[in-house]
């Protein structure tokens, strides 16, 4: 015997399971790889990864479920007494006219009946029902009283009439001749009911997914494989025992036909789904109609799922309850959780909240494809290229929708409870609702979110644009369904795509294109340059950047040997992202200019360079000489070096892109001959020296310089501190230096890190400025260096003023500080985490 | 076991139950659903034009309201025609247009990148009329633009109707980008008016096939349109394919007007060759013309890029929206497949675009509003036909995202200081200052020196160019004059940081310093003298 149409090719069943097979597989490597990065994430973060890890379970869970589907085979003639319950509540009178006319030409004998709900809906076209009734010589039950809602009126249908076996079809659904010819042989003694596939009347896009190919071609067959597919209230023919066995049908949920199958399943019965439709009718047209009744459906299973859960209900066998907690509850809950899809790249495009890896986008779309493609393909299978299309689009749309009947179904226990009922509107329907503001709302913020990140000058964050502007594609084709006219809906669907498309390609052009990206300050001001103007003017120079604080997290860095001779790799520390990178540079020695070759190969690499000036000539083999050019502040405070600094100023000015100058650091020791305490120097001399230099550059225009005040991480007083401090206004940054100099050091010192850094970060965060630990070292010599540095990376978390870390690797005259093997492999693994990996922060400084 | 039952006796339907089963109220042409909803819902039409309906007087007198545009026009265009000073683009015109054909040529060949007929017009309207104040020379460009304005006005109803001629027309007079032309003493506009006219000539043509008039007219203002400006060729091409797959008319007409295109483009190509060979644009137009996100969103909203214009990126961003929603919707709507010129405005509007984008990415960058300029009035007319001729919802928010754009780039440009860097202000003040043997001293390349010829002429202060304020100092002129106490004036535009210490530190002395406010930023002017 042949089955019946309907079903899916076998061919696309095969590679939708081979599919859903890699898929499983790819999702569980992409999973694991994520749980490793996770773990320094904030909440948005986790929310995320919750997010995936409930989608990837709801797809484990269901491939079992979707592996074979049962095809059904004709079925022998049919036999039996029928009754056919047209269900009216307060549809037009035409509409019930034609479906009752359809009704009464189904080919198989039958009575026809109109239950006519009217009054209890309000409607006033009720009586007009009873009048259509007589008109075609039908029984009309017209209630007054009794349970609300289409369960009602059938059970009070029920018992009045006397039919082995009775349709159920709504009142704009138009029944087809054969419709029982079909389905009345399928009731073998233990069958209760026979659901079919519904059949609208739609436009040729079907926008709204109303046909739903996966489910009644996918889910349905699949279900009725373990005695499980549901009725969906139309089109279907009920044993009339059966229902009697239940107490007629279900009045506990808001709609009657999942809770009757329900119930029906666990009381023994069997169910027969046939893929065929055997009626036509309307569905909703608008995305706010739509809403409403997924909203109404999701609440209904929701409800069954929180407070009759078909993991504990019994007489339901075990593959039976997977495939009602399925449907009534996992599939709604991850569809729910989806928001968080949506809503994150806002979270990073608004307020910097990230929620990925920034810096291994590659690695995250090779990982992700792994799990994403399979994925696809299995929906392209199951579905079409059109249904999957549609299915994720829907999922985008209804993750506002499931979300609200989540919460509505928690405060629904008692049926008494029940805070809304009623059918989707066949005629009128709404096109705003407050849940599709929901949506609009999220558009907006999805659009709104990617304009705000093309207007910042530096440092888009083009996978969030990216990411925003497919989630907001995905959401045009539902948003737009705001009126039941095509021509409304279309050109609306237009004029949200386009604009969205648009900014898409432009987006991706701009990652893509090879120059790199001038800034929009750049542009807006070099447009108002000369239209044919003679070769070689600049009328735009590039605006100065500077470097601010990240918004969370702490900005690595590193002081490599190296650096020193112009080198700029960073690839002996792996993974880890070094967004400073650190050499010294002496006024006195061989030198002294700015380096505008190696700045700018740093800057190319997207980091920051940061010079240690020293107002000094340093020794051989030693790093303490205090006694160099006596009273050596007050020498620079009165010009003396000028013409360098200004040299030096002018250069950095030049530069233009974001640097920071540790400037006298360690000025609170004993070492150099800047210190306060030595060489004739005194803190107020220190303060005027440290101004001067600043009012040079400042002069000079060099406002992409960021300032360090740097200090020794030792015994310091706040009085001390107060006097060295040259003014929030000649400060951005206050930098510590702080080591572990192990047991062999200069100071015989083994401490851990926030021994070495945290009295002093606690006597520097009153200042106001972010703090930057500018050299953390410990030696190569110390008990554990790669422990130690671990502790780092970690205890960094409880010094929150600190924004910025910069490790020391060279090998000194008092102690070695490289970092061992062991240390560089912690620093790779552990230095990915995103909280030492920010993206960078700076402003236009003009 | 109950009886069975035969089937009902039929009943006839009534009418709206047999429509509403058979599914077929609606023409068949349209889609199920609508079929569906006509049925279903109260949808009797509403047209859009309800909503953005003209008074009724307004549309009883066409020609009152088309004047009333042509006002606003030119109340928008003349209000501040001379506020601004001069940019330097400007006086690189006078400066070419003032001299004899033979020197113009040569300038023209290179410094600038246009053929030259634009140089001779304004040739005869300096003689013509003696002008030399910004008012008299921007004055052709200014009277330009309100003709572009009718000129769109025309388009829009000839491939509308004249409400859609009407709204086009408002939206050019109010395009920021046409005002910033409209008031610059440039080819723009001009190239803007031939351009709109040969297409509405085109049109017509294609409209009218027996008038042989229209022929002329594309001729004549195609040909012009070409010796004015190269980039009108972005907006040729789509045009002349189109006029090539016009069968409705004469295949002798088609080739005539093409002909005519093509006579002057490649006669043209030898000075095109020569002035690219001078250097200028062999790299692209500048840096800032390379592909950013920002750049492509601002060149794709072209008629509401105010160019000098900062800080009004929602201008550009609902410019942006407005342009691609009606481009979008003019290709892909249904509804528009009966409209005769629609792969004509769609090709006008978009090619520019792409292929400067394309060419952007792909070989130098070029991504300035400047080079498709010349497709603004068809993307004004697109929006405006689009807006009357959607569902009014969408209508509606086109035309608003487009008036507010504009209404934020004009409020914008219309800034009590002008537009432009106020290197007139800067002159004359020297020039009041200044005293026998001093020196004027210009700065950072741009506004001064050549470029700002025409202020120093009007003022009597020729200025001296450097490209810094030591090697100014250092000048032998400025020794000379500063050793024998006089006076050197240092003007930068942008300004230098640090330039009065800088002045300070070569030993000399700031004995005054002003900022003259204006465009994007000031400009700023030094007196030093000896200490």
């Amino acid at each position: 015997m042949v089955p019946f149409p309907g079903y899916l090719d076998r061919h696309r069943v095969v590679i939708a399971r081979a599919a859903a097979l890699l898929a499983i597989v790819g999702g569980t490597v992409y999973l694991v790889w994520r749980a490793q990065m996770i773990t320094e994430l904030g909440p948005a973060a986790w929310a995320f990864f919750v997010a995936e890890v409930f989608t990837f379970l709801t797809l484990v869970s269901a491939v079992p479920l979707m592996w074979t589907p049962r095809p059904r085979r004709w079925a022998p003639p049919p036999r039996g007494t029928l009754d056919v319950f047209i269900t009216v509540a307060n549809e037009p009178l035409e509409m019930v006219e034609a479906t009752l006319q359809a009704a009464l030409d189904i080919d198989y004998p039958h009575e026809t009946y109109i239950l006519n709900d009217g009054e209890m809906a309000g409607s006033s076209t009720s009586g007009a029902i009873e009048a259509l009734a007589a008109r075609f010589g039908v029984t009309c039950f017209t209630r007054t009283d009794g349970a609300r809602g289409k369960a009602g009126n059938l059970n009070n249908a029920l018992r009045r009439t006397d039919g082995e076996f009775v349709a159920v079809i709504d009142a704009d659904h138009l029944a087809r001749p054969d419709l029982a010819d079909d389905l009345l042989g399928h009731f073998h003694p233990r069958v209760a009911f026979v659901a079919t596939r519904q059949d609208f009347r739609l436009e040729a896009n079907d926008w709204l997914n109303n046909t739903d190919f996966f489910f009644y071609a996918v889910i349905q067959p699949a279900k009725d494989r373990d005695n499980a597919a549901f009725s969906c209230g139309n089109g279907v023919i009920y044993r009339r025992t059966a229902l009697d066995d239940i107490g007629g049908f279900s009045e506990w949920n808001l709609v009657e036909d999942l809770h009757t199958s329900y119930q029906l399943h666990a009381r023994g019965w069997q169910s027969v789904y046939v893929p065929r439709p055997v009626t036509t009718g309307t569905a909703p047209s608008t995305a706010a109609e739509l809403a409403a009744q997924r909203l109404r459906w999701a609440t209904d299973s929701l409800r069954l799922f929180f407070w009759d859960n078909p993991f504990v209900k019994k007489g339901l066998s075990w593959r039976q309850r997977i495939h009602y907690g399925q449907t009534t509850g996992i599939y709604y809950l991850a569809t729910a959780f989806q928001v968080v899809f949506l809503l994150c790249p806002v979270l990073t495009l608004l307020f910097g909240i990230d929620v990925l890896q920034v810096d291994s986008a590659g690695q995250y779309l090779t990982h992700l494809l792994a799990f994403g493609l399979p994925f696809a393909v299995m929906l392209v299978a199951f579905a079409g290229v059109r249904g999957a299309v549609r299915l994720v689009q829907m999922q985008s749309f209804l993750a506002p929708v499931f979300c609200v009947a989540a919460f509505r179904a928690l405060r629904m226990r008692d049926s008494s409870t029940k805070a809304f009922s009623g059918v989707t509107r066949k005629t009128s329907q709404q096109t705003m609702s407050r849940i599709t503001l929901l949506q609009w709302s999220i558009f907006v913020l999805l659009v709104g979110s990617v304009g705000f990140e093309l207007a910042r000058d530096w440092g888009i964050e083009w996978g969030a644009v990216l990411w925003a502007l497919v989630m907001a594609v995905s959401l045009c084709a539902q948003n737009s369904m705001v009126s039941m006219k095509w021509d409304v809906t279309h050109s609306m669907r237009i004029a949200l795509t386009a604009p969205v498309a648009v900014a898409l390609l432009v987006a991706l052009l701009s990652v893509w294109a090879p120059l790199p990206g001038a800034s929009p300050t750049q542009v807006l001001a070099a447009q108002s340059g000369p239209a044919n103007a003679p070769v070689n003017l600049d009328p735009a120079p590039q605006p100065h950047t500077r470097l601010l604080p990240p918004r969370r997290g702490v900005y690595m860095g590193v002081y490599d040997a190296d650096f020193q001779q112009g080198e700029v790799s960073t690839a002996e520390y792996g993974d880890a992202n070094m967004r400073i990178l650190h050499r010294y540079q002496q006024w006195w020695g061989d030198s002294r200019d700015f380096d505008r070759t190696w700045a700018d190969k740093v800057a190319e690499d997207g980091r920051v360079p940061m010079i240690t000036w020293e107002p000094w000539l340093k020794p051989e083999n030693s790093v303490t000489d205090p006694d160099q050019r006596p009273e050596l502040l007050d020498r620079i405070a009165d010009g003396e070096w000028d013409d360098y600094i200004e040299r030096y100023a002018a250069a950095a000015a030049d530069y233009r892109n974001p640097m920071v100058i540790r400037f006298m650091h360690e000025v609170n020791g004993t070492w150099y001959p800047w210190a306060a305490e030595v060489n004739g120097n005194t803190p107020q001399a220190f303060q005027r020296a440290f101004r001067h230099v600043h009012g040079i550059f400042e002069r000079a225009g060099a406002s992409n310089v960021s300032w360090v005040f740097g200090i020794d991480s030792h015994e310091t007083s706040t009085e001390e501190l107060e006097t060295l401090y040259p003014g929030d206004d000649y400060v951005d940054w206050v930098g510590l230096s702080g080591f572990n100099w192990g047991p062999e050091g200069y100071y015989a010192l083994e401490r851990s890190f926030l021994a070495a850094f945290k009295s002093t970060v606690d006597l520097v965060t009153p200042l106001g400025k972010p703090v930057m630990l500018s050299e953390v070292g410990t030696s190569a010599l110390s008990l554990d260096p790669a422990g130690w540095l671990e502790g780092a990376l970690s205890d960094v978390r409880e010094l929150p003023s600190v924004k910025a870390m910069v490790l020391f690797n060279a090998d000194t005259p008092d102690a070695d500080f490289r970092l061992t093997d062991d240390a560089l492999g912690v620093l790779s693994r552990d230095a990915t985490a995103k909280r030492l990996a920010p993206r960078m922060n700076s402003r236009l400084a003009r | 076991m109950q009886a069975l039952r035969p089937p009902a006796e039929r009943v006839p339907l009534l009418p709206a139950a047999r429509e509403w089963r058979s599914g077929v109220h609606a023409p068949a042409t349209a889609p199920l659903c609508t079929r569906m909803s006509i049925i279903v819902t109260d949808t009797r039409a509403r047209s859009t034009d309800r909503i953005l309906a003209l008074p009724d007087e307004v549309r009883r007198r066409p020609r009152a309201a088309f004047a009333v545009l042509l006002g606003v026009a030119a109340a928008v265009y003349f209000l501040q025609l001379g506020a601004s000073a001069f940019f330097m683009d400007e006086i690189f015109s006078w400066s070419a247009a003032r001299q004899d054909f033979g020197q113009m040529f040569t300038q023209v060949s290179r410094v600038e990148v246009t053929p030259p007929l634009y140089y001779v017009f304004l040739h005869f309207w300096l003689d013509l009329t003696g002008a030399s104040s910004e008012t008299m020379m921007r004055l052709p460009s200014a009277i330009a633009g309100v003709g572009l304005v009718a000129a769109v006005a025309w388009l829009g109803t000839i491939v509308g109707d004249r409400k859609v001629g009407l709204t086009a027309g408002a939206l050019t007079a109010l395009s920021p980008l046409v005002l910033s032309y409209a008031q610059m003493v440039r080819a723009y506009v001009f190239v803007m008016l031939a351009a709109t006219i040969t297409v509405a000539a085109v049109i017509r043509l294609v409209q009218r096939p027996d008038e042989r008039r229209w022929v002329v007219l594309a001729i004549v203002a195609g040909v012009t349109a070409i010796l004015l400006h190269y980039t009108v060729a972005l907006v040729f091409v789509p045009l002349g394919i189109w006029l090539l797959c016009a069968r409705e008319v004469h295949l002798g007409a088609r080739l005539a007007v093409l002909g005519a295109f093509a006579a002057p483009a490649v006669a043209l190509l030898p000075l095109l060759g020569e002035q690219m060979s001078q250097g200028h644009h062999a790299n692209g137009a500048t840096d800032y013309a390379r592909i950013t996100s920002t750049g492509m969103m601002r060149l794709i909203a072209t008629p509401f890029d105010g160019r000098a214009i900062l800080n009004v990126m929602p201008s550009y961003q609902l410019g942006f929206v407005a342009l691609v929603d009606a481009v979008a919707l003019l290709a892909f709507m249904d509804r528009f497949r009966t409209l005769r010129t629609r792969w004509l405005l769609v090709g006008t509007a978009v090619f520019p675009l792409v292929l400067i984008i394309v060419v952007s990415a792909l070989v130098n960058p070029f991504a300035v509003s400047r080079y498709t300029a010349v497709a603004t009035p068809f993307m004004l007319v697109v929006i405006a036909l689009v807006a009357w001729r959607v569902p009014r919802t969408v209508g509606f928010a086109i035309l608003a995202a487009a008036f507010v754009a504009s209404a934020l780039g004009v409020a914008a440009a219309n800034t009590p200081t002008g537009r432009w860097p106020d290197v007139r202000s800067a002159t004359a003040y020297v020039g009041q200052q200044a005293e026998r043997g001093d020196v004027f001293a210009g700065l950072t390349g741009l506004q001064f020196g050549g470029s700002n010829l025409l202020y120093e002429e009007r003022y009597g202060v020729p200025a001296l160019q450097f490209g810094s304020p030591e090697e100014a100092l250092t000048a032998p002129e400025s020794r000379a004059a500063l050793r024998s106490d006089r006076a050197v004036f240092l003007a930068a535009w942008p300004p230098i940081e640090g330039l009065w210490q800088t002045v300070e530190r070569s030993g000399f002395a700031v004995r005054s310093a002003r900022q003259f406010s204006g465009g994007t930023w000031p400009v700023e002017v030094l007196e030093v003298v000896r200490r």
